[in-house]
């Protein structure tokens, strides 16, 4: 998690020079890189034949000893917990003033600079907490399956994770956790019936149906039917309740 | 020229040999003027002479080609926007410029960012100090709101505001960044006699809470009754400077601004 952070300090550092699309290629050419690495870099990775002898997670509990997670149930507790974590710890982060300058940064850079909000700062912070949350996830992810194979530095599972956010909607809290039930589930759903390409192509399909329906996302269209629902009435603080949609982030 | 009103003395900004060129135009040859402590001063000029780029320049979102731009005795070349706004020099923009998506309120908070002191920790961990911090915060943007006139509405989606209300909104923000000196960018354009008046009013309530003022504006009225000194820009030169009264007989500012005849000024 802290090398995941600090790369993406370093990452955040050198591409938040360029902008738009430019950043998604630099970013998408690290991913590209490391995939190579893990590939080619035989005497640390392994290559093609991947890291095999990944013990399970054990949790040291101090004056408890240590319990060490083998079954699928622990580990579904243990990635429930740091998730609930990561939510905590992000809603958190969108209320306050740091928040508010990411979304800020977000909505008017050119205003938000004028106030005297330091872009890459508060860029390279966001690419940070990110990159250090992706780095546990990841570490979890390898002790769960005991395994790193280098396809899964594969370029599919970074969209995976666009499309997830993407289609949930993006800039609100609860959207990618409703995007990755979604994407989550949909290839246990459809495996027995679908091959991989298969799958990927119904991914794509099914993101680019949400997309033209729901351009914001499902999360905001929800929030907008059930403010048309309850009606355009202002609540007793004079807000719009069609306008009061939480303005959240964290893409 | 020597300022009239409002003169403390000290020169707050202070602009010298500035030039800038985008490839071949030159946007602004040689700019030099100063800035008194407590000073309005008006920045006016035909369309395209040149004074939203030496606001550009001023708040560092362009580099001057040469020649050298000083606040406070501090160096601004090279310097970025929001160095600058840590000075206490802070702009407003021509265009209506607010974050439309947030309400009046979260505008005026993400104004006062400068003024925040909480750290990621305070933020993640809840401390204490957190609160403390985000209630300081909240009394400045009533306070700020109240100052403005936008107090009824700072649970509004501020891209549901009208225009006018907006345009005030962008001069809460600019506010909220505590600005020892402001540069506002034609803050009447579009508005109607009563919006014009109140920004009028806020102008000079501004200044009078010891806030430099340079204004960019194409009302003249507004320009002669509001200011204490004019600068006149053509073709990225001046060509004039003095109190309203003077400006008004210059020849030269006649016949390169006002145009044909007298008829506005």
């Amino acid at each position: 998690m802290l090398v995941a952070g600090l790369s993406g300090y370093v990452i955040g550092r050198l591409s938040f020079k360029v902008r738009g699309a430019y950043f998604v290629i630099v970013t998408i050419s690290f991913a590209e890189v490391t995939r190579l690495v893990a590939l080619n870099w035989v005497e640390l990775t392994q290559g093609p034949l991947a890291l095999t002898n990944i013990p399970p997670y054990t949790l040291g509990f101090p004056g408890l000893g240590n319990y060490t997670l083998w079954n699928k149930v622990a580990y579904y507790y243990l990635v429930l917990a740091l998730g609930l974590v990561a939510y905590v710890v992000i809603s958190r982060l969108v209320g306050s003033r740091i928040g508010r300058a990411m979304i800020a940064l977000k909505e008017n850079e050119t205003l938000a600079t004028s106030v005297g909000i330091d872009v890459t700062r508060y860029l390279v912070l966001a690419a940070v907490l990110s990159a250090a949350m992706a780095g546990g996830a990841g570490s979890l992810y390898a002790h769960y399956l005991k395994i790193i194979d280098p396809d899964i530095f594969l370029f599919i599972y970074t969209v995976m994770m666009v499309i997830m956010v993407i289609t949930g909607g993006k800039g609100t809290l609860a959207g990618p956790i409703v995007g990755g039930i979604i994407f989550g589930f949909l290839p246990v759903i459809l495996r027995p019936f679908a091959a991989p390409a298969v799958q990927w192509i119904l991914y794509g399909g099914l993101m680019i149906v949400i997309v033209f329906m729901l351009p914001q996302g499902i999360i905001p269209a929800l929030q907008r039917a059930i403010a048309n629902w309850s009606g355009p009435t202002r609540d007793r603080s004079g807000a719009l309740l069609a306008g009061s949609a939480k303005p959240g982030e964290g893409q | 020229m020597t300022p009239t009103l409002g003169a403390a003395g000290e020169v707050v900004l202070s602009v010298a040999h500035v030039a800038v060129r985008f490839g071949g135009l030159v946007a602004l040859s040689d700019l030099n003027f100063k800035v008194f402590d407590g000073e309005i001063v008006g920045l006016i000029g035909p369309n395209g002479a040149g004074k939203t780029t030496a606001f550009n320049v001023f708040t560092g979102f362009l580099q001057p080609a040469a020649g050298e731009v000083r606040y406070r005795n501090t160096l601004l070349n090279g310097l970025k926007p929001h160095d600058i706004a840590a000075l206490g020099l802070v702009r407003t923009f021509q265009r209506t410029s607010i974050f439309a998506c947030n309400t009046v309120f979260e505008n005026v908070l993400i104004g006062l960012h400068r003024r925040g002191r909480s750290r990621l920790w305070d933020t993640l961990l809840a401390l204490p100090r957190e609160k403390v911090a985000e209630a300081e915060l909240a009394n400045a943007a009533r306070e700020i709101l109240r100052v403005v006139g936008l107090e009824g509405r700072a649970q509004d989606t501020a891209g549901t505001l009208p225009y006018g209300e907006q345009r005030l909104l962008g001069m809460a923000l600019a506010l909220a960044a505590k600005p020892s000196m402001l540069l506002l960018d034609e803050p009447v354009s579009g508005m109607n006699a009563s919006e014009s008046a109140k920004i009028m009013r806020l102008v000079q309530a501004i200044r009078a809470s010891g806030v430099t003022i340079l204004l960019v504006e194409h009302d003249m009225p507004m320009v002669m009754q509001v200011s204490d000194r004019i600068v006149v820009l053509n073709y990225g030169r001046i060509i004039a400077e003095g109190s309203p009264a003077v400006i008004q007989k210059d020849p030269d500012v006649i016949r390169a601004y006002l145009g044909e005849g007298k008829k506005r000024a």
